[in-house]
């Protein structure tokens, strides 16, 4: 047998897992641009590691995302405020807009200042948008 | 549900139980090929803002100015993330968001979604694909500007 082959079929060495491993892998898996996998990677973690406090957090952090109707949450029309913003966001560029059913409400170079202008108004009524 | 729904599936089975107006507005963004502007809301902000639906994005993304607002009440899912953009690689933390869509017509959906906010992002803000759109139905109309929407 050539040694090249034998070397394949050596075992690979056996490093017991640490809680890095696992956290390593799940670090390796959100920096792919998903989620998908990490909690059960969390989970196998805890097998082995039950009172890890990080991997727990993240078992928890990463439990499935809700998504559900809600028939009682309602926004007014936005058309008026975005009429607005497609007749005026070329001379407002740079800058946070407060808009108040199509109303110009405040324009300024920080959201701070616009949601000060805005804060007695109906959110339900307002949008707030950066114009690039 | 009540009424009837503005989208049926190919089974006629609801595809989308809400739809909402979306903008856009070419002449302020010349350089991004995604144009639906769409308006969302969270508990966490005071104002409802516009989002652009970008199917190529990973995560949502939030422009830092809001993403302030957003930490002081949020811990980071994962902290120290690198996210590859259009702008260059960006380190930031990703967070996990409560978000609504409001219905024009039809019902309105929350959802949470995955958000990432890092001080250096200079662009607007994103929804992406696996960090909100991958985890419900929608569609969109460009005839008439309508961004329809459903749970899955």
């Amino acid at each position: 047998m050539k040694t090249g082959a034998a070397r394949r079929l050596d075992p690979e060495p056996y490093d017991a897992p640490t809680p890095e491993t696992f956290l390593e892998e799940i670090r390796r898996i959100i920096e792919s641009g998903t989620l998908q996998g990490a909690r059960e990677v969390a989970a196998q973690g805890l097998v082995h590691f039950p009172d890890h406090a990080e991997l727990q957090r993240l078992h928890y952090e990463l439990r499935p995302f809700e998504v559900r109707v809600n028939p009682s949450f309602k926004l007014s029309d936005p058309r008026p405020s975005y009429e607005w913003l497609k007749k005026n966001a070329k001379a407002f560029r740079g800058k946070w807009v407060g808009l108040d059913k199509g109303e110009l409400v405040a324009a300024a170079d920080t959201l701070e200042e616009v949601l000060q202008a805005l804060q007695d108004r109906d959110p339900v009524d307002t949008l707030v948008h950066h114009i690039h | 549900m009540i009424g009837t729904p503005p989208l049926l599936g190919r089974d006629r089975t609801p595809f989308a139980t809400g739809l909402a107006y979306y903008v856009d507005i070419d002449k302020a963004y010349p350089n991004l090929d995604a144009r639906i502007l769409v308006r969302v809301a969270t508990s966490l902000l005071p104002e409802p803002v516009l989002v652009v639906v970008d199917t190529a994005a990973p995560w949502c993304i939030f422009e830092p100015e809001l993403g302030k607002i957003l930490r002081r009440t949020l811990t980071p899912i994962q902290g120290r993330v690198t996210l590859s953009t259009r702008l260059g690689l960006l380190h930031g933390a990703l967070y996990r968001v409560p978000l609504s869509f409001s219905a024009d017509e039809g019902e309105s959906l929350d959802l949470e979604a995955t958000v990432f906010l890092s001080p250096d992002w200079t662009g607007p803000n994103f929804i992406g694909y696996q960090g909100l759109l991958q985890r419900i139905r929608f569609a969109v109309d460009p005839d008439a500007n309508l961004f329809y929407f459903g749970q899955i």
